[in-house]
């Protein structure tokens, strides 16, 4: 009698303590930002500028804002929390040919046109235009 | 015949403490030694004043009147009744951070400013229970409802009424020595809530849907489209709870509740933002004896709670509807407050006795946001001591006086939030309150009960209390309450 409330209470216990472990797993998303570049146009690098006010990687329900990463041969990797994202910028691109252009970005830049982030894993592919 | 009387009373003030304390109450208790019939009305005054709130959402102060009463009778040798009805009205001073009602059972998941203010706060509550005895089985139902009114009548100007209804049925049977019963509650609650900004001239903050810790839904802050709110709960509750049929030997209890509460946008297709859940497990276990006129209590109760919310991820609004995407458990906070208790009283005289109530406190907690990142943990532990005189004077006057001293300390504790991600103001505010939390303190009160026969068993009483906190960072805080009563 007295071990099996031993157990019941040892149970409960462990319960508590590992209820928060999976939290990680349940809230974040490992999103891949996926350049889809214009015709021709090959960048090697594109760096966006985090400090101009329209360039925005935004959680549209927290309002938190995230850094937008170094892209590389046309992706970029961050985690996130999963909802529903402003996504839109003006980035320096550095082709292979050494010249610099801007791309631009602004599929995602309203409110109605957010994108939702909802999966572990995600890729998000954004169709740039060469300014 | 007297001390019988007053050592019942006291027995019975002690278990009814004790068992609000720990919410194990069941109806079937009625029917427990130690019940004696009584009734009581009084009405009085309560205030509160804090150099540095506690709880920034609860106010620096409250000053209240209050009337209460409650009875309980055995109607016969097989059944009792219990009834009880509260009326409250005040004022909770320098509220900050929140204009929800009931923020100790909604937190975190409440609106809030920054300006905060006065807050007027009214509560109508009514309670009754009725148990029987059928040979060696008892059964018991029990009713409350509260009802509570709070407003403020400047920018920003909430308006919040809530219904809190619960019911519980207990059914039980003599084992031997023991009697024991078996609860099940069942909860129902609800709050609607809207916060209103009139001046002419704007206002000087906005409300914030707050997660936290600190954090905030940014897509729903606001002065107009999303401060009307509600919150719908509902719970159970399920306990066993035993005592010795004699006046002495063992009591306890344990009891399981849970209690699910959403809150919803009115303005927004009702979508329902956030998700609290609170589970709370409690027990208690304690031994009465009765040597001679003596009367010595011992015990403990410890209760554990978890706490866990979630977020809403609400769509883009390209279909026109606010719909739930997906939930977030973003929030958890785990508590434990556990103490041990003596309770002694030791008459000199046929007259006049002594008493004295040492109590130890742990109370244990952390709380955790997943993103941003933050957490508070704190242990504290504390211990007081209350000694107490008792006199009967032979024109029939009593006098029942005591004296409190308490000690409280937190050896560990941790505080982080995010700097970049906290509004400067509210970041402040936390950690002072934090601070005063975990700061060392020192109690010292008194309490005097002055009573009269007014003939028969009726007695007319006056009772008052006083506790004064000096904390180690110099500051200080103040409570006291007095009441003017009738007791039969």
């Amino acid at each position: 009698m007295m071990r099996s409330v031993f157990s019941y209470v040892a149970a409960v216990v462990l319960f508590l303590t590992l209820s928060g472990c999976s939290k990680e797993r349940q809230v974040f998303c490992d999103l891949t930002l996926r350049l889809v570049q214009p015709d021709g146009l090959q960048a090697v690098t594109v760096r966006i500028d985090n400090t101009l006010p329209g360039n925005v990687l935004r959680n549209y329900n927290t309002g938190q804002n995230y850094d937008f990463p170094l892209f590389v041969n046309g992706a970029a990797n961050l985690r996130v929390l999963k909802g529903v994202y402003l996504i839109a910028f003006d980035g320096v691109a550095t082709l292979s040919d050494g010249s610099v252009r801007t791309f631009r970005f602004s599929g995602y830049n309203a409110p109605d046109k957010a994108v939702s982030i909802l999966d572990d894993v995600q890729t998000v592919e954004l169709e740039v235009r060469a300014l | 015949m007297i001390r019988r009387k007053f050592i019942s009373t006291l027995v019975l003030s002690v278990l009814m403490c004790f068992a609000a304390a720990a919410q194990d109450f069941s109806a079937g208790a009625l029917l427990y030694p130690g019940q004696a019939d009584s009734s009581d009305v009084a009405a009085g005054w309560r205030f509160r004043s804090e150099d540095r709130a506690r709880v920034v959402q609860e106010g620096r102060g409250l000053s209240e009147g209050f009337f209460d009463a409650h009875t309980l009778l055995h109607l016969s040798g097989h059944s009792a009744l219990r009834g009880s009805a509260t009326y409250r009205r005040g004022v909770k001073r320098g509220v900050r951070w929140n204009s929800t009602s009931d923020f100790d059972l909604l937190f975190p998941y409440v609106l809030a400013d920054s300006v905060g203010g006065d807050l007027q706060t009214e509560t109508y509550a009514f309670g009754g229970a009725y148990a029987r005895r059928l040979g060696d089985w008892t059964a018991g139902l029990s009713g409350n409802y509260r009802a509570l009114h709070e407003y403020r009548q400047v920018d920003p100007r909430p308006r919040n009424i809530t219904s809190d209804f619960e019911v519980d049925a207990s059914g039980g049977r003599v084992l031997g020595a023991y009697a024991l019963d078996l609860t099940l509650g069942y909860r129902r609650y609800f709050q609607s809530q809207t916060v209103s900004f009139i001046n002419q001239r704007g206002a000087n903050t906005t409300e914030f849907h707050m997660t936290g810790l600190g954090s905030h839904f940014g897509r729903f802050m606001g002065t107009s489209a999303y401060t009307s709110t509600y919150y719908r709960g509902q719970g159970f509750r399920a306990g066993a709870s035993f005592s010795a049929l004699s006046d002495d030997g063992w009591r306890g209890s344990v009891f399981f509740s849970h209690t699910a509460f959403v809150r919803h946008l009115v303005n927004q297709n009702q979508a329902p933002i956030t998700r609290l859940g609170v589970s709370r497990l409690t027990a208690s276990l304690y031994w009465l004896s009765h040597r001679g006129n003596n009367l010595l209590q011992a015990g403990g109760d410890v209760a554990c709670s978890l706490r866990s919310g979630s977020e809403n991820v609400i769509s883009n609004m390209s279909t026109g509807s606010f719909g739930t995407l997906m939930s977030l458990p973003m929030y958890e906070r785990k508590s434990l407050d556990a103490r041990i208790f003596g309770d002694y009283h030791h008459p000199v005289d046929t007259r006049s006795g002594f008493a004295l109530r040492p109590t130890l406190y742990v109370r244990a907690s952390r709380a955790e946001h997943v993103y941003p990142a933050r957490m508070a943990e704190m242990l504290v532990l504390a211990a007081t001591v209350r000694a107490g005189y008792d006199r009967t004077f032979p024109s029939s006057w009593r006098l029942d006086a005591g004296l409190t001293a308490g000690v409280s300390a937190s050896p560990a504790h941790d505080l982080s939030l995010p700097e970049a991600h906290t509004m400067p103001r509210l970041l402040e505010d936390m950690r002072l309150q934090y601070g005063v939390l975990t700061d060392t303190r020192a109690d010292a009160g008194a309490d005097v009960r002055i009573s009269r026969s007014a003939g028969g068993k009726m007695r007319v009483y006056l009772r008052g209390i006083y506790l004064r906190s000096f904390y180690a960072g110099g500051y200080a805080a103040r409570h006291a309450a007095c009441a003017v009563g009738l007791c039969f």
